[in-house]
C-alpha cells in the first residue's frame, strides 16, 4: 500500500498568494502610472505645441503693429534685421527676423519669420513664416481719392533722379494721373503726359497723351499713423526770431525766416510757412515729417531740399484729419506728399519734382509737375500686406 | 475555519487585482483614445490654419470631409532663366519635388490689385551639380547660393510674367480628409489628388467620429469654400483594441481653427 505524503503544515499559503496578488497589484499600478504620466506627457506635449504657436503670432503681430518703423523700412535689398529674442510675460519667448528678398525695382517683398519657445526648458517650439509685400506709396504723379484738377497750362511727365536731374536725363511720358475720382483738364497748354486711369470720367480726355481708363476699380491709400512718441520736443526744432514752434501744441510757423531741418523724423501738429520762409533740407541729409492736421505754404515761401531728390524730403499727412492741404510755394519744390485724406491745393507756378498722393488735387497755378520714377523703387513707408502663412514643422 | 477565512482573504486579493486590472485597461483604453484626439487634432488644426479661403485654397466643405490645397514646401526665387523656364531658389524648406504644382506670386503692375498667385508645374528638380546650380543668387549681396534649381512646366508667356526675384513659391497638393473603414473600423484618412485614401489615425466612432462646421467672417455658418473663414470640427475617438465590446473607452474634442493663409 503506497503511502501519501501529506503536507504536514498549509500555513502561509495563503500569505504567499496574497504577497503574489499584491505584487500583481503593484506591477499593474506601476504600469497604470507610467500610462498616466505618458498621458499627461502627451497632453503637456500638445499644450506647449499651442503656447510656442501662440508666441509666435504674438511675435508676427508686434512687428506687423509696428510697421512702418524705421528699422523696418530702412532695411536694403536682400539685407535683414534680427529683432533678437523677446520674453512674453507668460515666460514663453519669440524672435523675429526679417529679410527683404525683392529686387529693388518694383514692390518691396519680406519675409518675416517668427521663431518662438514655450516657456521652461521643456517648452515646445514653433516657427512662423509670412510672406509680405509693402505696396508702392506713389504709383504715378499724382494718386488721389477724388478729384483732381489740372488747369492753367500744368502739365505732368516723368524723369528718372538716378539718370540725373530733370532735363539731364531722359524724360518720361509716364506723368500717369490715377483717381478714385474723376480728372478734370482745363485751359490751352494743360496736358497729361502719361495715362490717365480714373475712377470717375476725365474731362477733356483730348489732354492726355496716353491710355485714358475711365471707372476704374478704386485703390485704397491707407491712412498713415502718426507716430507714438508725441510731437517733435522743441529742442530739436531750430530756433529763430520768426519761428514759433509748441512741443506742446505740436504747432510749427514760421514766418519770414529760415528753418533748416536736418536727417530725422519729425511729427508736428500744423505747419504754417509763410512770408518768404525758406524751409531748408540741406544737401546729405534725409528728412521725414508727419503732420497730424494742417500744412500751409504760402507768401513766397520757399521749399529748398538742396540735394533735389525728392525721396530726400517726404511729408506724410497722418492720423484721421481732412484738413485742406494748400502750397504756394515760392520756388520749385522736390520732395513726396503722402496725405490721403487731405484735399490738396497747388497754386504758383514753380515746378515740382517728385509725386503726391493726396485726397483730392487741385493745381490752379500752371505749374509743370515732374513725377520722380525713382521713387517706384525706394524704401518708403508704405503698409504692410501678408501674403501668406507657414507654420513650420519642427 | 482557517481555510474559510483564507478562502475570504483570497476572494478579496482577487477581485482587488481584478478590479484593479480592468482600471487600467480602462485607463490605456482612454490614453489611446485621447492620443488618437490630439494627433487628429493637430494634424487637421495645421492643414487648416494655412488655408486662405479667399486665395481659392478650399476646394470643397462637407459635414464629414473637407477637400484643401495642401502645402509642402516654399522657396523664394533668387535667379531666373526665362529662356528655358528654369529658376534658382533659395531659402527652401519642405518638400519641393519634380511632379508637384506649386504657386508662384506674379507682379504685374506696380498696382497691388493685379498681384496674382499663378499655379505652376514643377517639371524637374535639381539640387546637385547641373542646371543652374553652383550659381550665385542674383542682385543680393553676400554670397548666397541657390539650393535648388527647378524647371518650371510653362504653358504661356503669362505663366510667369511678373514672376521677380524675390517671389515666393510654395508647392501643394490636393488633399482630401475624411473618415475611413478598414477592418470594421473607422479611421481619419487622407487621399491626396483622386488617389487612394491613406489611414492616418484613429480609430474614431462610427458615424459621427468626424464632424466639420464652416464659419464666414461674421461668425455664421457658411457652405461657400470661399467664404470660409474659421473651420470647427469635432473629433469622437475610441480606443483600439478593448479587451471586450463593453470595455471600449470614448472620448472627444471639439477644436475651432481661424484660418491664416
Amino acid at each position: 500500500m503506497g503511502t501519501v505524503l501529506m503536507p504536514k503544515d498549509r500555513n502561509g499559503s495563503a500569505a504567499a498568494i496574497v504577497v503574489f496578488a499584491l505584487a500583481f497589484m503593484g506591477l499593474l499600478a506601476v504600469a497604470g502610472l507610467e500610462t498616466a504620466v505618458n498621458e499627461q506627457r502627451g497632453a503637456t506635449a500638445m499644450a506647449r505645441s499651442a503656447e510656442a504657436l501662440y508666441a509666435a503670432e504674438a511675435g508676427l503681430n508686434s512687428v506687423l503693429g509696428d510697421w512702418p518703423a524705421d528699422q523696418f523700412v530702412s532695411i536694403g535689398v536682400g539685407d535683414s534685421l534680427d529683432m533678437g529674442w523677446d520674453t512674453l510675460p507668460n515666460g514663453a519667448r519669440y524672435r523675429a527676423v526679417i529679410r527683404r528678398y525683392d529686387d529693388g525695382a518694383a514692390q518691396q517683398m519680406r519675409a518675416i519669420k517668427v521663431e518662438a519657445q514655450g516657456r521652461g526648458t521643456l517648452g515646445g517650439r514653433g516657427v512662423l513664416w509670412v510672406w509680405t509685400t509693402v505696396p508702392i506709396l506713389h504709383l504715378g504723379a499724382v494718386n488721389a481719392g477724388g478729384l483732381v484738377t489740372l488747369r492753367g497750362g500744368a502739365i505732368s511727365d516723368a524723369y528718372d533722379s538716378r539718370e540725373g536731374y530733370y532735363g539731364a536725363g531722359p524724360v518720361y511720358p509716364e506723368g500717369h494721373i490715377m483717381t478714385n475720382g474723376s480728372l478734370s483738364i482745363e485751359g490751352a497748354g494743360t496736358q497729361v503726359q502719361g495715362d490717365a486711369i480714373v475712377g470717375g470720367i476725365v474731362v477733356n480726355p483730348g489732354g492726355v497723351t496716353g491710355t485714358v481708363t475711365q471707372a476704374a476699380a478704386p485703390v485704397e491709400y491707407p491712412t498713415m499713423p502718426c507716430p507714438t512718441t508725441g510731437y517733435t520736443p522743441a529742442a530739436n526744432v531750430p530756433t529763430g526770431p520768426k519761428i514759433t514752434y509748441s512741443e506742446v501744441t505740436g504747432d510749427l510757423s514760421v514766418t519770414g525766416d529760415t528753418i533748416r531741418l536736418t536727417t530725422g523724423t519729425y511729427f508736428f501738429h500744423s505747419v504754417d510757412l509763410s512770408g518768404q520762409t525758406k524751409f531748408v533740407v540741406p544737401d546729405g541729409h534725409k528728412v521725414e515729417i508727419f503732420i497730424e492736421d494742417g500744412w500751409t505754404v504760402s507768401g513766397q515761401a520757399q521749399i529748398n531740399n538742396l540735394s533735389k531728390d525728392a525721396s530726400n524730403l517726404s511729408i506724410y499727412g497722418c492720423g484721421t484729419s481732412t484738413t485742406p492741404w494748400s502750397m504756394s510755394a515760392g520756388n520749385e519744390g522736390y520732395f513726396t506728399v503722402y496725405a490721403p485724406l487731405h484735399p490738396m491745393l497747388l497754386s504758383g507756378g514753380n515746378a515740382f519734382y517728385g509725386a503726391m498722393t493726396v485726397g483730392a488735387l487741385d493745381v490752379s497755378g500752371g505749374a509743370p509737375y515732374h513725377f520722380d520714377k525713382a521713387l517706384l523703387a525706394g524704401n518708403h513707408r508704405g503698409q504692410i500686406v501678408s501674403r501668406s502663412w507657414t507654420q513650420q514643422m519642427r | 475555519m482557517a481555510v474559510v477565512l483564507s478562502a475570504m482573504i483570497l476572494g478579496a486579493v482577487f477581485q482587488l487585482v481584478f478590479a484593479q486590472n480592468r482600471m487600467y485597461g480602462h485607463q490605456q483604453g482612454l490614453a489611446d483614445a485621447r492620443q488618437t484626439l490630439r494627433a487628429a487634432g493637430s494634424l487637421l488644426a495645421w492643414e487648416l490654419r494655412h488655408l486662405s479661403a479667399a486665395g481659392g485654397d478650399i476646394y470643397a466643405i462637407g459635414a464629414d470631409s473637407v477637400s484643401v490645397r495642401s502645402f509642402d514646401g516654399a522657396g523664394v526665387v533668387c535667379r531666373k532663366r526665362v529662356t528655358d523656364g528654369k529658376y534658382g531658389l533659395y531659402s527652401t524648406t519642405g518638400d519641393i519635388a519634380a511632379g508637384d504644382s506649386a504657386l508662384v506670386y506674379l507682379i504685374l503692375s506696380n498696382r497691388t490689385a493685379d498681384d496674382v498667385w499663378r499655379t505652376v508645374s514643377i517639371q524637374q528638380v535639381n539640387t546637385a551639380a547641373g542646371f543652374l546650380m553652383n550659381t550665385a543668387c542674383a542682385i543680393w549681396p553676400g554670397p548666397l547660393s541657390i539650393e535648388m534649381a527647378v524647371e518650371l512646366g510653362i504653358s504661356a508667356n503669362a505663366d510667369t510674367a511678373g514672376m521677380r526675384v524675390g517671389a515666393p513659391l510654395r508647392t501643394f497638393h490636393r488633399r482630401t480628409y475624411r473618415m475611413i473603414q478598414r477592418n470594421d473600423k473607422w479611421w481619419l484618412g487622407v487621399r491626396q489628388g483622386d488617389g487612394s485614401y491613406q489611414l492616418l489615425t484613429g480609430p474614431l466612432q462610427a458615424g459621427d467620429g468626424l464632424e466639420l462646421r464652416y464659419m464666414d467672417a461674421a461668425g455664421a455658418s457658411t457652405t461657400v469654400p470661399a467664404n470660409v473663414r474659421a473651420v470647427e470640427f469635432v473629433l469622437r475617438s475610441e480606443s483600439q483594441i478593448p479587451r471586450t465590446p463593453q470595455d471600449v473607452q470614448e472620448d472627444s474634442v471639439v477644436m475651432r481653427v481661424q484660418l491664416r493663409g
